[in-house]
């Protein structure tokens, strides 16, 4: 593909997100520096590194479009069932205030969409906003800075303790068009707060979206935090979400991305580290068919003594579906005493899936304890026949096998009915 | 031969050792008991000069040099050897190869020739029978893949290859069966000399039926607070450490 | 074992002889060779590359093929992907050719240029008849050329061809021209590119139909002249049911210049063969304070598993040059193949490796190990990059890589990077790799037992390494764990 084509297709791209920035942004010096990074931008192509096993020439191919008003009545079925929860809920990227539901955290914790921000609020977001995601190396998150007009603010003030999740549930209604839609989270838990979030996305109905989503989260010093990330969405879904956590001393996050639905989608998931003490886990799972693309870019930056940091990624790839992995762990020269561990496991269940895996290590400190391993094969045989001797079939042996497979993953999660609920999809699926 | 004169150590900044007095003639055979916690460990650990432990006060004369002053190898060099309790895995390096360096270093550090491939051989042959260590011990990677009873052997092998002066045994016993423990003990028995010294540092009594003691002291909170011939450690056997420390106490 | 004492005799030897030798420390291979030579102008373009084989007496065929090559390397760009930095290369500001004065070729040793003996005898390269009994043939190439390949005659009488790469373009240019960019084409990267039109040398291996090489081969590089670069292909054919054993060993001078290597290896292995590869490379590192002149080893070596059952092995310790950039690799190609790549590599100093290895798996039931060991010290830094591809039709793969890290002192670096590609579900791919530093209980056993501290680690290392020394043939071992010790002189304390 020749330059030109590219940038015609950047402009197009840009035009895709660039709508109704309804009158006044909202931090407007971030935004002008992000419209300005755009200028030099270059759409992400398999001669960068960090795209090597991704394309998104068949994004470039479509015409995005920002979607009409949707009206949605019922969301119940999109709710994670027995989970007791503060309930936001996004249609087309738009806050839908009457299908939401607020007020278990009151007093703790702070759900105010951008639209709603004012007072404490509002500092809030000014001093937090376009902080952590640069804009100058990526053009998918400097495009959300720019033009994204919506967003969650999530926040915990010093010392409050959410006792209850936040569910953020997004979804799309294409309605036969090509759409093209931006999401921002804004979340901040402060020294000695805790949260749990679960963002989950779905589909309704036929046509293709590109969602561009970019989540900043601070978690403090002492805090802790717990994001869960659902990616359900349709099989013409393409979505780039970009996700960069700041770690406070001593606080401890995890970061759970699952992966069921989507054609193509690239998850950057950043952690800097830049207090000592922390805990950090990194868990993601994918589960592919069809011609799902599903491309987990993560990256680990150790820049101070004492943090631990364990990732663990787990894919099964189906009929011609392929998987991406890159696992970077950086531990900077003053980093000592740090333990980081990686791990990237894959299961091929058929011959026209593919998978690339990237595990990578760079290490300036001595006195460190790093280690990554990555595996790659199928079914395991042998366990396979054990159970087939048991009676099982050959189709709930497979079922059971990848049932265990993931589990390993899902039942780090803390909150049981969201478990269940990802248990309940990964055995509809096989 | 070694005197030890008000030896006080700490590690991470908490005072173990405080205050320690003890001299060894050569020829003797001490033993030095006590409750866990009390010091036992961190006494040898100060005598071989592991770095994390902190000297803060008292000195300790070996053989006329002032053994504080002087770094690990050197001290290895004067004579002084610590089998240690847990022995480490060194993967990839020949017992033999290893062994080869350490004698040739302390020869040299000696003043004294290196042994040439043949006589150490044959040193290390005659040597072997007196812990009754298998050969083939000797080509394996030091300590990796031996068993508790092995590592502490090769240590007492290590030790008569090293001839040394002072032989420091910590804890030697801990984890021994009881045909380990007598080989283990015989050994040391056949390397007892009037010239050489030993410092046995154990919990059990049980340890001194096969390496008989000369003195036994007993150490609690960082200082010797007892000291008497072998007949101690089967009165510390029978009646524990309870009244010991009331007579701390009192 | 009855018989342990001679043998136990015989592992010892080496290990003393290193230990008295630790002691020298520095780089003791940097004296420049008084040898008159004979140089071609710096610079690079279509005139040197005539020049260069017309020296060379070459055909019209060969110029050609270069002349091609250097049409490819104009048009491509240096490669800046790898962990190292480095300012940019003048390519205009190097000699392309310099030979040793005197005829490259030689009847006896007697006409050889006792100079040239002299280099040799330094480098503990066995050129002397009694060392040839030592059972290594060996050819020496020194600024490019080859200056003496001994055990000719014997080896011809079982069909076995080994000579420099410029006797064979004449005496086998059918061989050549069949080969010869046959596993790294011109057009692979840069650096193959930039070789394929100036190469100088090298040498040629060929190992007929059902052969089993009786010795070692080896060959040894020097590279004497200032500004020179070093270009020399290694060609190694071993026909069906062969087997050889080839070993390379590197040095260069001292000089406060970088000068350039780029060579190329190419090896074929035809069904039920088997080519060992051994490299020992000890380029000059560069100053270790500030970093000044060194080699730049920019190298392409790759081997296929043509027929099947075939088996190719690379083992490399890389202790030298200030900048590497080598992945040995190997496409399993035949059914049954086996791949398998040894690594030990130290930097120091400013030293900058990203060395690997990539394993193509194309036939089925193919097999692949990669062990690669890396040790930093100094403010220097190691990279490992690897790839390993499962082909869609390579059923039943295989492939397990232990990727170790050692790191001694604080200011030093150590990376992994692999790369790991698979697209046939019956393939198995298992990566591990650890980073760690010396223990220091491990230094303190050592220390008890009057060990000092530079002998107690390059002893934990030499440990640390075995794995991939052990690959090494006997004699080649005992001058890399030498070489090991000497590498990582002054990083400790």
């Amino acid at each position: 593909m020749s330059n030109s084509t590219l940038n015609t297709s950047k402009e197009e791209l840009l035009k895709s997100f660039r709508k109704n920035l309804n009158g006044k942004a909202l931090v407007p010096s971030v935004r002008e520096q992000a419209q300005a990074a755009l200028e030099k931008l270059e759409i992400p192509n398999r001669r960068m590194e960090d795209w090597k096993y991704t394309s998104l020439e068949s994004l470039q191919k479509k015409n995005f479009v920002t979607p009409s008003p949707s009206e949605i009545s019922d969301v119940d079925p999109f709710k994670i069932e027995g989970l007791v929860s503060d309930v936001l809920v996004f249609v087309n990227g738009v806050y839908k205030e009457e299908l939401s539901s607020l007020g278990l955290n009151e007093g703790n914790l702070h759900l105010v969409p951008f639209h709603h921000v004012k007072g404490e609020s509002l500092e809030v977001l000014n001093k937090y906003f376009g902080k952590l995601v640069a804009s100058e190396n990526n053009l998918f998150s400097a495009i959300n800075t720019a033009y994204a007009d919506q967003g969650l603010l999530i926040y915990v003030p010093k010392g409050k303790i959410a006792e209850h999740p936040v569910q953020i549930v997004h979804i799309s209604t294409p309605e036969g068009n090509d759409i093209a839609l931006q999401h921002r989270n804004l979340l901040v838990v402060e020294d000695n707060a805790s949260a749990k979030v679960v963002e989950s996305f779905y589909t309704i109905g036929e046509g293709s979206t590109l969602r561009n989503n970019l989540h900043e989260v601070t978690v403090g010093a002492n805090a802790q935090l717990e994001y869960i990330k659902l990616q359900l969405e349709g099989s013409e879904a393409s979505q780039i979400d970009h996700t960069e956590v700041h770690q406070g001393r001593d606080s401890k996050a995890s970061v759970f991305t699952i992966t069921m639905g989507g054609d193509l989608v690239r998850n950057n998931l950043i952690f800097r580290l830049n207090d000592q003490n922390t805990e950090t886990h990194l868990m993601g799972t994918y589960l592919l068919n069809g011609r799902q693309h599903v491309d987990n870019f993560t990256q680990v930056n150790h820049q101070e003594p004492n943090c631990f940091s364990n990732e663990l990624y787990k894919g099964i790839l189906d009929e011609k579906s392929t998987g991406a992995f890159t696992g970077r762990i950086n531990v900077f020269r003053d980093a000592q005493k740090t333990n980081a561990y990686q791990s990237n496991r894959n299961i091929l269940l058929t011959k026209t899936a593919n998978i690339f895996t990237k595990p990578q290590l760079e290490i300036y400190a001595d006195d460190v304890k790093c280690s990554h391993g990555a595996t790659t094969g199928q079914l395991d045989k042998e366990a396979m026949f054990y159970l087939k001797a048991r009676g099982l079939s050959e189709d709930k042996a497979r079922k059971l096998m990848i049932h265990a497979f993931t589990l390993e993953v899902i039942e780090n999660i803390s909150l049981e009915p969201v478990q269940e609920y990802l248990e309940q999809l990964v055995s509809d699926r096989y | 031969m070694l005197t030890i004169k008000n030896l006080q150590a700490s590690i991470d900044g908490q005072e173990i050792l405080k205050g320690l007095n003890l001299t060894i003639n050569p020829g003797e055979v001490h033993a030095i008991m006590g409750p866990n916690g009390s010091g036992k460990s961190t006494l040898a650990s100060v005598l071989a000069g592991r770095e994390e432990y902190e000297v803060t006060g008292g000195e300790v004369d070996f053989d006329g040099k002032d053994l504080l002053d002087l770094e690990p190898d050197e001290r290895a060099g004067e004579g002084l050897f610590l089998a240690f309790q847990y022995p480490v895995e060194i993967p990839g390096v020949s017992m033999t190869n290893f062994l080869r360096t350490s004698v040739n270093s302390v020869r040299e550090y000696r003043e004294q020739e290196a042994l040439t491939a043949g006589q150490f051989l044959k040193l290390m042959k005659e040597k072997q029978q007196i812990v009754e260590l298998d050969s083939n011990l000797t080509k394996r990677s030091v300590n990796e893949g031996f068993s508790g009873g092995e590592k502490k052997r090769n240590e007492i092998f290590q030790m008569a290859m090293l001839e040394p002066k002072l032989a420091i045994l910590d804890e030697t016993d801990s984890g021994l069966d009881i045909d380990a423990l007598r080989i283990v003990s015989n050994a040391v028995n056949k390397l007892r000399s009037p010239e050489r010294s030993f410092l046995v540092i154990t919990h059990y009594q049980r340890l001194l039926d096969h390496i008989v003691p000369d003195f036994v002291h007993v150490l609690y909170k960082g200082r010797i607070v007892k000291s008497g011939g072998k007949e101690l450690a089967l009165e510390l056997e029978e009646k524990g450490y309870d009244w010991i420390k009331e007579e701390v106490a009192a | 074992m009855a018989e342990d004492q001679t043998l136990q005799v015989e592992e010892l030897s080496p290990d003393e002889k290193i230990i008295q030798e630790f002691t020298e420390k520095k780089y003791e291979y940097g004296w420049v060779t008084e040898i008159e030579t004979d140089k071609a102008p710096k610079g690079l373009n279509e005139d040197i590359i005539r020049l260069i084989s017309s020296k060379k007496n070459e055909p019209e065929w060969l110029l050609e093929w270069r002349l091609k090559a250097f049409e490819i390397w104009q048009k491509m760009e240096e490669p800046d992907w790898a962990h190292v930095d480095y300012p940019p290369i003048d390519y205009q500001d190097i000699y392309y050719y310099a030979a040793p004065k005197k005829k490259p070729q030689y009847e006896s040793l007697d006409e050889v240029d006792p100079e040239l003996i002299k280099t040799f005898e330094k480098l503990g390269i066995p050129l002397q008849e009694q060392k040839m009994l030592a059972g290594v043939a060996v050819d020496a190439v020194i600024d490019s050329v080859s200056v003496k390949t001994t055990y000719k005659e014997k080896l011809a009488e079982l069909g076995i061809i080994f000579m420099s790469f410029s006797e064979a373009v004449h005496e086998y240019p059918e061989l050549i021209k069949k080969y010869i960019g046959s596993v790294v084409p011109r057009t692979d990267n840069y650096f193959a590119a930039l070789n394929s039109a100036v190469f100088t040398d090298g040498s040629f291996v060929y190992i007929p139909k059902g052969v089993r090489c009786p010795m070692e081969l080896s060959t040894y590089f020097r590279i004497n002249e200032q500004n020179t670069g070093q270009f020399e292909r290694t060609l190694i054919v071993a026909e069906e049911g062969s087997y050889v054993s080839y070993l390379e060993g590197c040095t260069a001078p001292m000089r406060d210049e970088n000068q350039l290597h780029a060579a190329v290896v190419e090896l074929i292995a035809e069904k039920d063969s088997e080519i060992k590869y051994s490299t020992v490379q000890n380029w000059y590192p560069g100053n270790p304070e500030t970093g000044a002149g060194g080699i730049y080893n920019f190298v392409t070596k790759r081997g296929i598993c043509r027929g099947d059952n075939s088996k190719i092995s690379w083992t490399q310790v890389e202790t030298g040059s200030a900048i590497t950039w080598k992945y040995p690799s190997v496409i399993l190609k035949g059914n049954n193949s086996e791949g398998e790549f040894y690594s030990v590599a130290v930097t120091n100093g400013r030293q900058q490796a990203d060395t690997g290895t990539k394993m193509v798996h194309m036939g089925k039931n193919t097999k692949s190990l990669i062990v690669s060991k890396g040790i930093s010290a100094g403010k220097s830094n190691n990279s490992y990059r690897g790839l390993v591809k499962v082909m869609n039709g390579a059923e039943n793969a295989r492939n397990f890589s232990q990727c170790d890290s050692l790191l001694i002192g604080d200011q030093c670096g150590a990376h992994t990077f692999p790369y790991i590609e698979v697209g046939n579900p019956t393939g198995m791919v298992e990566h591990e790799a650890t980073t760690s530093k010396i223990g220091e209980d491990q230094i303190f056993y050592c220390l008890q037992r009057g060990l000092d501290e530079e002998k107690a680690v390059s002893m934990i290392v030499n440990g640390y390494a075995r794995e991939v020394l052990n690959q090494l043939p006997m004699e080649f071992a005992v001058e890399a764990q030498k070489l090991l010790s000497i590498s990582l002189e002054g990083s400790v304390g």
